[in-house]
C-alpha cells in the first residue's frame, strides 16, 4: 500500500508502469463497501438471493474494484490531478480473489495548456484474468513550479 | 420515465470521506487528515475519485430491495457496465453538491457469446452550492436483448 508518488511530468516516460496488490476479497470487504458506497443489491450480501438469480455465492461490487483501481490511480498520478477516468467490467469478483490493480503509461502530452498523461488500466485476479479495464487522463505538476 | 431529470442533493462529511476512503483500502492521509489534505494543495478534504456513487446509490436504494428483475444474475436491472467520468473540480468536505441523472440513451453490441447486449445510459452531472460543475458521469448498465414476446 504504497506512499503516494506525486509524480511530476518529467518524471513520467511512456511505458512506465505501476502495479497495486490488493488483500484477498472478503465478505466483509464487500459488507464494508456495501455501507460505504450505499448499494446494497442483495446480490452482494444476501448468499441465498445471491443464489436463486444463479450465482454461486455472493459476489463484490465491480465499483468496490474500480476504487481499488482509484486507489493505484491516485498514488501514482494524484488524485486532485484527474480529468477523465473510464472503465468497464469485464468478470465478476468472488470472495478469495485476489486483485491486482496495473497502469501504463501510454502517452505524455499538452493539452489545454497543461501537461498531460494518458494511462491504460486493468485489474485482474489470481489467475490474471480482467475484472476491468480502463483508461485515466491526468494532469500532472511540473518540477519548474 | 420518459426523458425527466432527477436530483438528489447530499452535503458531503469528513466521516462518509473516511469511510468509503477505507472501504477501497485507501489509505492515503488526505482522505482523513484536513491537515494533510491543505498541505496537498486542496481547501479541505476531497472526496476519492468513485465517491459519486454515493449519490447513484442514494438515489438507487430508497428500499430494502430493488425490485425483481426477471433477467440476469443480479439483482437488479441488469449488469453494471462500467463508467466514464470527466473530472472538472474536487469536490471537498463541507459542499453541497446535486446529482442531475438523465436518461443519456441507449446501444446495441453483439455480446461476446453472442447474442444481442443492450447498453444504457445515464448522464449524471454534479454541481456544488455555487452552481458550478464539478463532475460528469455516464453510469452503464448492460442487459441481455430481451426475448420477442417476453417481458
Amino acid at each position: 500500500m504504497g506512499e503516494p508518488l506525486h509524480l511530476c511530468f518529467e518524471d513520467v516516460a511512456e511505458g512506465a508502469t505501476h502495479s497495486l496488490e490488493m488483500p484477498p476479497i472478503t465478505r466483509t470487504a464487500i459488507v464494508r463497501y456495501a455501507g460505504a458506497s450505499g448499494d446494497f443489491n442483495p446480490v452482494h450480501h444476501d448468499e441465498l438471493f445471491a443464489i436463486r438469480r444463479g450465482n454461486d455465492r455472493v459476489f463484490a461490487m465491480g465499483m468496490l474494484s474500480a476504487g481499488y483501481l482509484s486507489h493505484l490511480v491516485g498514488d501514482w498520478l494524484g488524485p486532485g490531478n484527474l480529468r477523465t477516468l473510464s472503465f468497464q467490467f469485464r468478470s465478476q469478483v468472488w470472495p478469495g480473489d485476489v486483485l491486482t490493480c496495473k497502469g501504463v503509461i501510454k502517452r505524455k502530452y499538452e493539452a489545454s495548456g497543461e501537461k498531460r498523461v494518458d494511462a491504460d488500466l486493468r485489474v485482474e485476479n489470481q489467475r490474471g484474468e480482467a475484472a476491468i479495464v480502463g483508461t485515466v487522463t491526468a494532469a500532472l505538476p511540473t518540477r519548474a513550479r | 420515465m420518459a426523458d425527466e431529470a432527477r436530483t438528489l442533493t447530499l452535503t458531503v462529511e469528513r466521516g462518509k470521506i473516511a469511510e468509503f476512503a477505507r472501504a477501497i483500502r485507501d489509505n492515503n492521509p488526505i482522505y482523513f487528515d484536513q491537515t494533510k489534505a491543505r498541505a496537498a494543495g486542496f481547501a479541505d478534504i476531497p472526496v476519492p475519485p468513485t465517491f459519486f456513487e454515493v449519490w447513484l446509490r442514494f438515489m438507487d436504494f430508497g428500499e430494502d430491495r430493488p425490485r425483481p428483475s426477471p433477467r440476469g444474475n443480479t439483482g437488479g436491472a441488469g449488469f453494471d457496465g462500467g463508467r466514464e467520468v470527466e473530472y472538472f473540480k474536487p469536490i471537498l468536505a463541507g459542499d453541497t453538491v446535486t446529482m442531475t441523472k438523465r436518461d443519456g440513451g441507449s446501444y446495441q453490441r453483439e455480446g461476446r457469446r453472442g447474442g444481442q447486449l443492450t447498453f444504457k445510459v445515464e448522464e449524471c452531472v454534479f454541481t456544488n452550492q455555487r452552481g458550478e460543475k464539478m463532475l460528469v458521469l455516464r453510469n452503464i448498465t448492460v442487459s441481455t436483448s430481451q426475448v420477442p414476446g417476453e417481458r
